[in-house]
């Protein structure tokens, strides 16, 4: 097991609109952005089951095999800024989503 | 059309003018080594939440936002282009356009510039003409989620704003002022203006706008407020970064294209869809990045998305901490008990009471993915909402008196069971929340010019 944040750098949560929030993780090579694909362990269901999300509070999850990357887009609880808020901008997601583990071997 | 093999350019200094001081190093040199024909800034976003729509108060500071306005007139004055603001003043509402255009007239003063010829468009859309539409028996379709638009969401809005498209800003640039500066529109809508106003195609030009409208975080290493340059030409758009640190590449720009959007897919914007999962990007040089491939679609209807915000009521918070682990392995037993307490206080009266459980899960709450070990210290924020300030200080307080002796921990000695950094609550003002995330669908661009033009000569005073 690897975590996604020793595989890539560039992972980020942010609104999308008031009542959604948008990951993107991109990789820098074909190379390890496979390895990530292959690995079946970046994928809608897991997502949603690492955040205790219902499935269907995965609103979107896209992969673009140009630029090697992936949108996940999760449905807030509420929409953004109103009581009990404590992410306004919906940026919180990067920091556990860079803990996420990925099942492939450990690079030597 | 003029300028078409070198293309057309934009400095971009901010993304999102006012919020923070913009860096003047990388817009003067910006300014110098690309002669840019405009300077075009965002200034406004829903990401700062109900707030600042609700109250009528900018989210940014007036020192930052005169800052930015200032080095970005000078700039344009300087070299005789014009100056474009997008959704002033943070929300773009009609006061905040109001606002803008009094710093402009004192730049233009303080600076001894001008005189300018400015352009200021406004909406004129009232909370008695959505109440008429829905009258007329007119549907205003919620977005994610929402509902269709009800009276009673008109009437617990504060505020609204209407979201412009491209048509009032290339109506507005026909007349060729110096500055312009709008309410509410789509963050890419005064760049694609500008660049359909010089004749590029929509294909390009919202797409252009997309990855301009938050200046340098477009770019690798992500940093704020320093100036980028965009290019657009008839076959591709290029985005240069000016920071010596900064470089735009295929990724980042096709990272950005999509930035605050649900789907790599594409937005929608008053008027259509634009389509970008076909962009493709190359490099260009080791600061710019070029693209091409996207694609606007015209709708069959025309879409003003419409953003309303409105108050909940007063809020208190207390931050209380906790260095037990008795406590804090009782915690949601402790908070259970002490909300049934606090009701039997408070029987008849209605408030909203939340817990933030800071060193546990305060920020993700229950999507919190870590498991709860070795935590030796909690953090606990109460919030409270009530209808009256009193009330809601007086409920948080409270309920810092109940955690502070409950009786659901076994130890018998303790002499206060939480740790308070204030023998008082904090009031923090209003609550507020978003009640309007909606769009009207309008039958063509004419039928929706709900956006009022004015012009002003400004001279020193």
């Amino acid at each position: 097991m690897v975590t996604l944040g020793s595989l890539t750098n560039d992972i980020q949560s942010k609104n999308a609109g008031v009542n959604m929030i948008c990951c993107d993780i991109f990789f820098a090579d074909e190379a390890t952005f496979k390895k990530v694909r292959n690995s079946g362990s970046l994928t809608s269901e897991k997502v949603a089951d690492y955040f205790h999300l219902a499935p269907e509070q995965i609103v979107v999850f896209e992969v673009d095999e140009r630029f090697f990357g992936y949108k996940i887009t999760i449905q807030r609880a509420q929409s953004a800024g109103g009581p009990s808020e404590r992410d306004l901008y919906g940026t919180g997601l990067y920091g556990p989503l860079s803990e996420y583990e990925i099942d492939i071997a450990p690079q030597k | 059309m003029p300028q078409r093999k070198e293309g057309l350019s934009c400095l971009v200094a901010t993304g999102h003018l006012g919020y923070s001081p913009l860096h003047p190093e990388t817009f003067w040199r910006g300014l110098e080594q690309f002669s840019p024909k405009a300077i075009i800034a965002d200034s406004g976003s829903c990401d700062i939440g109900p707030e600042p729509l609700a109250s009528g108060k900018a989210s940014s500071s007036a020192e930052w936002q005169k800052h930015d306005i200032e080095i970005l007139l000078l700039g344009a004055r300087q070299k005789h282009i014009p100056l474009i603001i997008g959704s002033a003043s943070d929300t773009g509402t009609n006061e905040g356009v109001d606002q803008y255009a009094q710093i402009v007239r004192d730049v233009v003063t303080e600076q001894r510039l001008g005189p300018l010829k400015l352009g200021l468009i406004k909406h004129d859309m009232t909370r008695d003409y959505l109440r008429g539409l829905l009258r007329q028996g007119g549907t205003i379709r919620g977005l994610d989620g929402f509902p269709p638009l009800q009276r009673r969401d008109i009437e617990r809005t504060s505020q609204f704003v209407p979201v412009m498209g491209v048509e009032p800003i290339m109506q507005c640039l026909a007349e060729e002022p110096d500055v312009i500066i709008t309410s509410r529109t789509s963050d890419c809508c005064p760049f694609a203006a500008f660049a359909m106003h010089h004749g590029y195609n929509a294909d390009l030009a919202y797409f252009w706008g997309k990855v301009l409208e938050c200046g340098s975080f477009v770019a690798y290493p992500k940093m704020v407020n320093h100036s980028v340059l965009g290019t657009i030409y008839e076959d591709r758009i290029a985005v240069t970064a000016i920071h010596e640190n900064q470089r735009v590449t295929p990724v980042s720009l096709r990272k950005h294209a999509a930035y605050e959007r649900s789907s790599f897919k594409g937005e929608a914007v008053a008027g259509g869809f634009i389509h970008i999962d076909g962009m493709e990007a190359e490099e260009v040089d080791e600061k710019t990045a070029a693209a091409w491939g996207s694609r606007f679609e015209p709708s069959s209807t025309y879409n003003v998305k419409l953003e309303g915000a409105g108050y909940v009521g007063h809020k208190a918070e207390y931050f209380v901490g906790i260095r037990s682990q008795s406590f804090i392995q009782k915690l949601d037993e402790v908070i259970s008990y002490t909300r049934k307490e606090l009701r039997s206080h408070y029987q008849d009266v209605p408030y909203e009471l939340y817990f933030s459980r800071y060193g546990i899960d305060g920020v993700l709450g229950a999507r919190e993915p870590r498991k709860r070990e070795g935590i030796h210290e909690v953090g606990l924020l109460i919030e409270v909402i009530a209808a009256e300030k009193e009330l809601a200080m007086g409920i948080a307080k409270l309920v810092g008196r109940l955690l502070l002796f409950t009786p659901v921990l076994s130890e018998r000695g303790s002499a206060g069971r939480i740790q308070l950094r204030n023998e008082e609550a904090s009031y923090y003002g209003m609550a507020y929340e978003w009640t309007i995330n909606h769009v009207i669908e309008f039958a063509s661009p004419q039928e929706a010019n709900h956006f009022p033009i004015t012009y002003q000569t400004v001279r020193p005073a």
